[in-house]
């Protein structure tokens, strides 16, 4: 009977096109639970599957459609907040023509290499100082407190320093880049060692394992996860260091473009110059985490 | 007699760990310590695997007093230890790596993996095995090393019911071919007398020998000495004692 009854209704809302409760078409199955129920709950949950799925698409499609959609109403005058459609032909131009004198290309080029010889040098760097610090307590109590001083330091602070020393070349911004990465790539290195599960220590010494070859076979590759992590938010340190550079002292990059293109009141190119900076950061960091995989596949497996 | 430990304290700032502990371990015997949590038997077993020294007294290896670890005393604890950047095969090679990196000797390495049930799984990492797998991993790792002695910390502590029961069969089973000498802690009763040689019982606070007896059954063990009267004494004395 009751089945009976869920046909009648399935076929009533059936009569009736309601473009908006597709259950219907479920519901006129004769066995088939209260159809709100059941065709509500799949239907929700497949579509949160698709909706997660496309989560960061969705989300940015829709912010350009508001962006737009304000620049439409006229909310701010164009020359402050240029729409979609302009910031995309900013960027044609730019890669068309250049800005100031050299192509976007140009930009990228330089402050990529600029970001790769400071972010390695910070590795190279910082590594082996923070492995040392780790082990050998005189070096650690000789080189931290400089390191907690630097630290709190916002990089921008050093920027003026560093041009009376080294002038707008590329010096001052790889010292800067240094400056701060170097301290983050340290302290994760050290918490790395530190964090060392006394465990495998133990079943080296038990083995026969000397201390150098404890150090190399088991405490190295124990702290490279932490490492990782400390270059993943090194990487976002010197990408930050090297625009604060370019924003002051500089004839090119992209901080220098932003910077630039902001006193002539060429709002749609500082947006692609944001942009621009943002998309290549996130690259960074995706490239470190595929890095990153290749060499600890055991993250996360204890 | 590769170990004897005479008349051993260790403490721990004020409080007395143990007092005055004295075992000899004979060749090719597999002794077991049984004792409550907290009674110093893991304290006990670190001082014979040097990984830290007595207080009072000392332990002898072949007549000489122990200065540290060592691959003649190698380990297996109660998680497995394993290097989740190794493979099966390089975890189980990590000591001869360690005594010599260009002469490991692999065909022993691949004897004892096939002795331990583990060939196919050569190349698998620690992550992607079971905890029965894994600790039989390390069991292997320690005895390619052939130590004079064998010591074992709980090492089924953490395996589930039925895996344990697993891997006391198959250490029972491995006992019998290669008679290895063994000191084995361990908190389970049956686990001790049913391994055991020898089952020496530890009291707590401060922890010292109450009870040191030979297992009254025949070799090859089988799982239902267990219900035999022998072993129903020998457990019901050890109750008793744990009990307090």
């Amino acid at each position: 009977m009751a089945g009976r009854e869920h046909a009648e209704v399935a076929t009533l809302t059936a009569g009736t096109p309601d473009p908006s409760s597709p259950q219907v078409a479920i519901a006129e199955t004769e066995s088939a639970p209260p159809p709100a129920v059941a065709a509500a709950g799949s239907l929700a949950s497949r579509g949160w599957r698709i909706t997660s799925r496309y989560a960061t698409v969705s989300v940015l499609i829709a912010a350009v459609i508001v962006w737009q959609i304000v620049c439409d109403f006229h909310l701010f005058p164009p020359i402050a907040l240029p729409s979609p459609v302009s910031v995309l032909n900013a960027l044609i131009l730019l890669l068309a023509h250049g800005y100031g004198g050299h192509s976007l290309f140009d930009d990228i080029w330089i402050s990529s290499l600029r970001i790769a010889i400071g972010f390695v040098g910070a590795v190279v760097i910082g590594v082996p100082v923070g492995l040392l610090m780790a082990r050998i307590d005189i070096i650690f109590r000789t080189i931290d407190p400089f390191l907690q001083f630097i630290r709190p330091v916002p990089p921008l602070a050093y920027i003026p320093l560093l041009v009376v020393w080294f002038g707008i070349g590329e010096l001052p911004k790889i010292v800067l880049i240094l400056i701060g990465t170097i301290p983050v790539i340290i302290i994760g290195t050290i918490s790395g060692v530190k964090g060392t599960p006394p465990l495998r220590l133990s079943v080296a010494r038990t083995l026969g394992a000397s201390e150098s070859q404890i150090f190399r076979h088991v405490i190295l590759p124990s702290s490279l996860p932490e490492i990782f992590t400390a270059m993943r938010i090194g990487i976002g340190v010197a990408w930050t260091c090297l625009v604060a550079a370019e924003l002051i002292a500089a004839d090119q990059g992209l901080g220098w473009l932003v910077q630039y293109a902001g006193q002539a009141l060429q709002v749609a190119i500082v947006i692609v110059g944001i942009i621009v900076i943002g998309v290549l950061g996130y690259a960074m960091e995706l490239l470190i985490r595929v890095f990153e995989r290749r060499v600890v596949p055991w993250r996360g497996h204890g | 007699m590769p170990i004897r430990i005479e008349h051993v304290g260790r403490d721990f700032g004020p409080l007395r760990v143990l007092d005055d502990v004295s075992l000899a371990i004979e060749d090719g015997t597999f002794v077991t310590v049984l004792g409550a949590s907290g009674c110093g038997k893991t304290t006990l077993l670190n001082m014979v695997a040097g990984l830290s020294p007595p207080s009072r007294g000392r332990i002898l290896l072949d007549g000489k007093p122990i200065a540290g670890p060592g691959p003649d005393r190698v380990v297996v604890f109660q998680q497995p230890g394993l290097y989740p950047w190794l493979t099966l095969r390089d975890n189980v090679a990590f000591g001869l790596r360690m005594r010599s990196a260009r002469q490991i000797e692999w065909p022993r390495v691949d004897e004892v993996i096939a002795v331990m049930g583990l060939r196919g799984f050569e190349s698998h990492r620690p992550y992607e095995l079971s905890g029965g797998m894994q600790q039989r991993v390390a069991l292997a790792r320690a005895l390619v090393m052939q130590p004079r002695v064998l010591l074992m910390d709980e090492p089924f502590a953490a395996l589930d019911a039925q895996t344990r029961h697993n891997m006391q069969r198959f250490l029972l089973e491995l006992w019998e071919k290669i008679q290895a000498t063994v000191l084995f802690i361990t908190h389970d009763i049956d686990e001790a007398i049913l391994l055991g040689d020898r089952v020496v019982v530890m009291g707590a606070r401060p922890g010292r020998i109450v009870l040191e007896q030979s297992v009254p059954l025949s070799r090859p063990r089988q799982w239902e000495m267990s219900l035999e009267p022998a072993f129903i004494d020998l457990k019901r004395q050890a109750l008793h004692i744990l009990a307090g």
